[in-house]
């Protein structure tokens, strides 16, 4: 089935708008800063707060250091090559890998030792809150399931496309891959997810 | 389902599982400040490839430098553990050693102290206070070791109701609680007990678990004093803030769990029904988890046969009836009470592994184990008649030790 990217594609408007961000951002004005931090802020944040288990106020320093980034290496940034949210958010991903990488060298259960959840008790629950809990559980669960079955790649671009509503372009840049192949991943990936959510349905 | 809701369903399901965190207030002030000194400041240079490889050269020789002389030094630390001779024939038994533990009570001139817990520089004691049956009144008091100061932080907070379980954060400043306001003819193990903290001096005392929430346990605080792991009736394990603002659930964390002293780990007690060969039973486990209660890992795992249980039991003359015999004996045999050692590197914890039906009580039939996480491997530590409890794992590189309390010196 041909899968449309409907967001691979920047409107006229916008690119008008990040070319005046980019104009604004290499004359170092006070008011692109502050366009930055409003267009990408809190997309970053949610971007990094995902992928460091959901640790706000680490999330928070490598949004600050991601744009921080962008605007002092702005001159190295080359429209030609790459999409100018892909750029902040490639520079946000190294930020985060870098901060896994430390916490890595930290002692803590090695990813070969994780165990079927299926293993573990399963956990009931009551009242409101416990309704609310339950649900996150569950939804908790399944992502873990997910993550079980989908390569590391593979969910990363689901995320990515899904919940950072990247295109496929900016994807691509992000991850440094060919789109074919980013384009293919995420097919794999949706296929993948079809398959273990209707199993886990049944 | 078309392409497009599918990836809608994606999304709100990622979003129910890890909702993103709130923003701290002035979150914008502290980007701009940043992105305005980026701009002030020259752009950063890609190092070139030979200075990389020149730098982390001598970082890896340095390392390796550090470390050699570094390692003589580790010192493992001391397991601790209370080992009691139980009654017998012989005579009444008595106390190898003691400490101050959870759990324990003492009978003074105007009450009941129970639920201590030493403060992490040795010097204060913060218990529950009460004044005999029915209890609808305790209060949190702390008291200097050496006995020479008493305060009541319940009645200097203005709380009313019945507070306990206190436990201090690793820094010594605040102390998390358990406090409910009992109600006529309730009992207090039925009460919504909510999770507190206040500062150590008996100011600011705030309510953790939110209201109407499911009733709670006792909290332990993250090595860093940043947050508190909880149970909540009917929802399992929690890790909060000490504002109970952000909440979340720790579904791989079972019961009595143990935060490792670097933070990274989290360790706890699960078990579940099974069968084995025909026989029904329970699956004992002891989980390991990183620091935020994900990624579970079973270290130790041990079935127990009810059948062999029900094999031990004594008769009517032990005072209970073989049901309970069976529940006591499940709550005992563990895998239970895990620790980490200072180094974060071990864990230690009770069991009786395997139940012998035809040998002593099962209590007799715990010994302390140690489970290493480099190598997996599982070691007995004790292997005698004694009943082993309270594991305590105490480094020996620190002087911010509690004091040993014997029984003969209660606090008051």
């Amino acid at each position: 089935m041909a899968e449309a990217d409907v967001t691979s594609v920047e409107l006229p408007d916008e690119r008008e708008a990040t070319d005046r961000l980019l104009r604004g951002l290499h004359s170092a004005e006070p008011a692109a800063h502050a366009e930055l931090c409003a267009r990408f802020g809190r997309r970053l944040h949610r971007f990094a707060a995902r992928r460091l288990r959901g640790d706000a106020e680490l999330a928070e320093d490598i949004m600050v250091a991601t744009l921080a980034d962008g605007v002092r290496n702005i001159a190295r940034f080359d429209p030609r090559r790459a999409v100018f949210s892909a750029w902040l958010f490639g520079i946000a991903r190294r930020h985060v890998t870098a901060e896994l990488r430390r916490q890595s060298r930290r002692k803590s259960v090695p990813a070969s030792a994780q165990v079927s959840m299926h293993s573990l008790p399963e956990q009931h629950a009551t009242g409101d809150v416990a309704e609310d809990v339950t649900g996150r559980i569950e939804a908790k669960r399944q992502v873990a399931m997910l993550r079980e079955h989908l390569s590391e790649i593979e969910m990363e671009v689901l995320v990515l496309h899904c919940v950072d509503q990247l295109s496929l372009r900016e994807i691509a840049q992000v991850v440094r891959r060919s789109e074919r192949g980013i384009k293919s991943l995420l097919h794999r990936a949706r296929q993948k997810a079809r398959e273990r959510l209707g199993a886990d349905e049944h | 389902m078309s392409t497009d809701r599918f990836d809608e369903q994606i999304a709100s399901l990622l979003d129910t599982a890890e909702p993103t965190p709130e923003l701290q207030p002035g979150w914008e002030q502290r980007a701009m400040a940043a992105m305005a000194a980026a701009a002030a400041g020259p752009a950063r240079r890609a190092p070139r490839l030979v200075t990389v490889i020149v730098v982390a050269l001598v970082l890896m020789l340095l390392a390796a430098a550090v470390f050699a002389a570094v390692r003589y030094f580790l010192v493992e630390g001391t397991l601790r553990f209370t080992s009691v001779q139980p009654a017998g024939p012989g005579g009444p038994g008595g106390e190898v050693s003691h400490f101050l533990s959870q759990g324990e009570e003492w009978m003074t001139s105007e009450g009941i102290a129970f639920d201590a817990d030493i403060s992490p520089d040795g010097r204060e004691v913060a218990y529950s206070f009460r004044r005999g049956d029915p209890c609808d009144w305790a209060h949190i008091v702390v008291e200097k070791t050496d006995r020479s100061a008493i305060v009541d932080l319940s009645g200097k907070a203005g709380m009313h109701g019945v507070s306990c379980a206190p436990n201090w954060s690793p820094d010594g400043r605040m102390i998390s609680f358990m406090h409910f306001d009992p109600t006529p003819g309730q009992r207090p193990c039925n009460a919504e007990r909510h999770l507190w903290v206040m500062n150590a001096d008996g100011s600011g005392a705030h309510q953790v678990t939110p209201k109407g929430s499911p009733r709670t346990d006792r909290a332990h605080w993250s090595p860093d004093g940043s947050r508190l792991l909880t149970h909540l009736d009917g929802v399992g394990t929690i890790i909060t803030d000490i504002w109970g603002q952000h909440i979340e659930v720790a579904p791989y964390v079972g019961m009595n769990p143990r935060w490792s002293p670097d933070g990274t780990m989290i360790v706890s007690a699960h078990s579940r029904a099974g069968e084995v060969d025909g026989r029904p039973g329970q699956w004992h486990q002891v989980v390991v988890t990183d620091g935020n209660g994900n990624h579970p890992k079973v270290v130790v795992e041990h079935f127990f046969a009810f059948g062999d249980l029900e094999a031990g039991y004594p008769g009517p003359k032990s005072g209970k009836s073989l049901a309970e015999w069976v529940d006591d004996a499940l709550c005992y045999v563990g895998p239970r009470d895990a620790v980490f050692s200072p180094r974060s590197d071990k864990i230690a914890f009770l069991a009786a592994m395997p139940y012998d039906p035809s040998g002593p009580h099962f209590l007799s039939q715990v010994e302390v184990w140690l489970y290493d996480l480099n190598t997996d491997e599982t070691t007995r530590l004790t292997n005698d008649d004694m009943e082993q409890d309270s594991l305590f794992w105490r480094a020996e590189t620190t002087d911010r030790v509690g004091p040993e309390w014997e029984e003969s010196a209660p606090p008051r």
